[in-house]
């Protein structure tokens, strides 16, 4: 019981840092990255893999299989892989779609692996980790298209307004659905506490 | 602006709208097959509960039922076979034997003890029928055999038996728990299948403990034995159901391979049947 409590305070304090960085990326992150290299894009490959870092992390806390830990710890090497490769063939100052892209996919592979576990052991739906993974599966489906195109047609300033749009509303839905998940976990909690004192 | 860029700047909004569009439904799609499944996995789950639950129910009025019998028939053998018999030698004992002559005297002493001796026999023969002697002194392969041959004897049927890996004795109560159910399906091949033979092989294979039923007369297959369970009647196979589950066991009721002959395999874990 402490353990699990120790681990949620983790993965609530993973996804507050990750909020937290988020906001002030939007805020100054993105202008200071502006300011003293010329261009946003460094602030946007450090968001990316902070991003990714932290989801990873969560997901990988939520599991319970040692085996689907490991095929996460090893899927993520083509992250980085990604990193190098796109250093290598992309201007660091264009949009990182390469890294970004492989980003999506992994994810969105660690919340199917997620759900599979959840799924397949009968735990309920209204949990946080298959709620988290729902929010995830819809962020970064929304957002998969957008970051693939985005290295070509970020200076379209169509695209960059749909960009910020896309963005923002995906981002709003994986927030909310974010916090049902917490408020679930909380709920379930609260319901298994009672549970403990009447038996 | 050159027509051209307004052009191309639009259609690459429209795929990537369209593009997100897509994935968005597909990651709906997704979720909504994820909760319908596990929906219906729940009910499914639930419906199997509630079968289980009512064949617990079945199994338990059955044994309910079995134990019921079982004492109505003990208390018959005591009311209708005892009793009379000591009524009558407390008939030959009463009163008035004192006044009567040695001789008489003698004569109903000795018709009483021989009632009294027939009495203890009939108590001894109740009291086996609830624990066979030989199977608690013995064990499993003597008991079987021991019933084989009294089946054997009566030459209604030819029965033999065959215990190929029985060095250890399983639990005693293990071993009771199997004799009945064998007693009961012997019973079954007796009333039911009109067989000419009747043989029983154990083993033990793969940590299991195997007793296997052969005979050449009617029978019944997993199906029947599953359907019956689920229905009222059929009480002798919902208690063999019922044992063979406190056993952990499993039971399977099948025609052999040649397809002329019954078989029912019997399949217990030897680890839990031994130590249980």
């Amino acid at each position: 019981m402490l353990l699990f409590q120790r681990n949620k305070t983790i993965l609530v304090g993973v996804l507050f840092f990750y909020c937290s960085y988020s906001i002030l990326s939007d805020l100054f992150i993105n202008k200071l990255s502006l300011k003293f290299f010329e261009s946003e894009f460094y602030a946007y490959r450090l968001f990316t893999v902070i991003e990714f870092l932290c989801f990873s992390f969560i997901i990988y806390k939520s599991l319970s299989s040692i085996r689907l830990r490991k095929i996460l710890i090893f899927s993520s090497l083509f992250f980085f892989l990604s990193i190098i490769i796109d250093l290598l063939t992309n201007s660091i100052e264009n949009f990182d779609s390469l890294p970004t892209g492989v980003e999506s996919i992994l994810i969105l592979f660690y919340c199917i692996l997620t759900l599979y576990e959840q799924i397949s052991t009968g735990k309920p739906l209204y949990s946080f980790p298959v709620l988290f993974a729902f929010s995830l599966i819809l962020f970064f489906a929304g957002t998969f298209f957008l970051f693939i195109m985005s290295q070509n047609n970020f200076e379209n300033e169509e695209f960059s307004n749909l960009y910020d749009y896309i963005v923002a509303i995906s981002k709003i839905l994986m927030t909310l659905l974010m916090s049902v998940g917490i408020l679930a976990s909380r709920k379930t909690e609260t319901q298994n506490n009672r549970t403990f004192q009447k038996t | 602006m050159h027509p051209l860029i307004i052009f191309a700047a639009s259609n690459v909004s429209y795929v990537l709208l369209l593009g997100t569009l897509g994935m968005l439904v597909l990651a709906v799609g997704l979720v909504a097959f994820i909760v319908f499944h596990q929906r219906k996995v729940i009910k499914y789950q639930q419906q199997l509960q509630v079968m289980e639950e009512q064949q617990q129910q079945i199994l338990l009025n059955a044994s309910i039922r079995w134990q019921e019998e079982e004492r109505q028939r003990i208390a018959a053998d005591l009311h209708d076979d005892a009793g009379p018999l000591l009524a009558t030698a407390r008939l030959y004992l009463n009163d008035n034997l004192v006044h009567q002559d040695i001789s008489t005297q003698l004569q109903s002493i000795n018709n009483a003890k021989n009632i009294i001796d027939d009495t203890i026999q009939l108590i001894r023969n109740i009291s086996h029928s609830l624990m066979p002697p030989t199977l608690k002194n013995f064990g499993l392969e003597s008991a079987v055999n021991d019933l084989f041959q009294k089946i054997s004897g009566s030459g209604a049927i030819n029965a033999n038996c065959r215990f190929h890996d029985y060095r250890e004795r399983l639990q005693p109560q293990k071993e009771l728990l199997l004799f009945r159910v064998t007693q009961e399906l012997v019973n079954n091949v007796l009333k039911h299948s009109n067989a000419s033979f009747i043989h029983i092989t154990q083993n033990i294979n793969e940590g299991n403990f195997y007793i296997r039923f052969h005979h050449d007369g009617k029978g019944i297959n997993q199906e029947d034995f599953e359907k019956m369970n689920k229905s009222s009647i059929g009480l002798g196979l919902k208690n063999i159901q019922s044992r063979i589950k406190v056993l952990d066991g499993q039971i399977k009721f099948e025609k052999d391979n040649s397809q002329t002959f019954f078989k029912v395999t019997i399949e217990i874990p030897l680890q839990k049947a031994a130590n249980a």
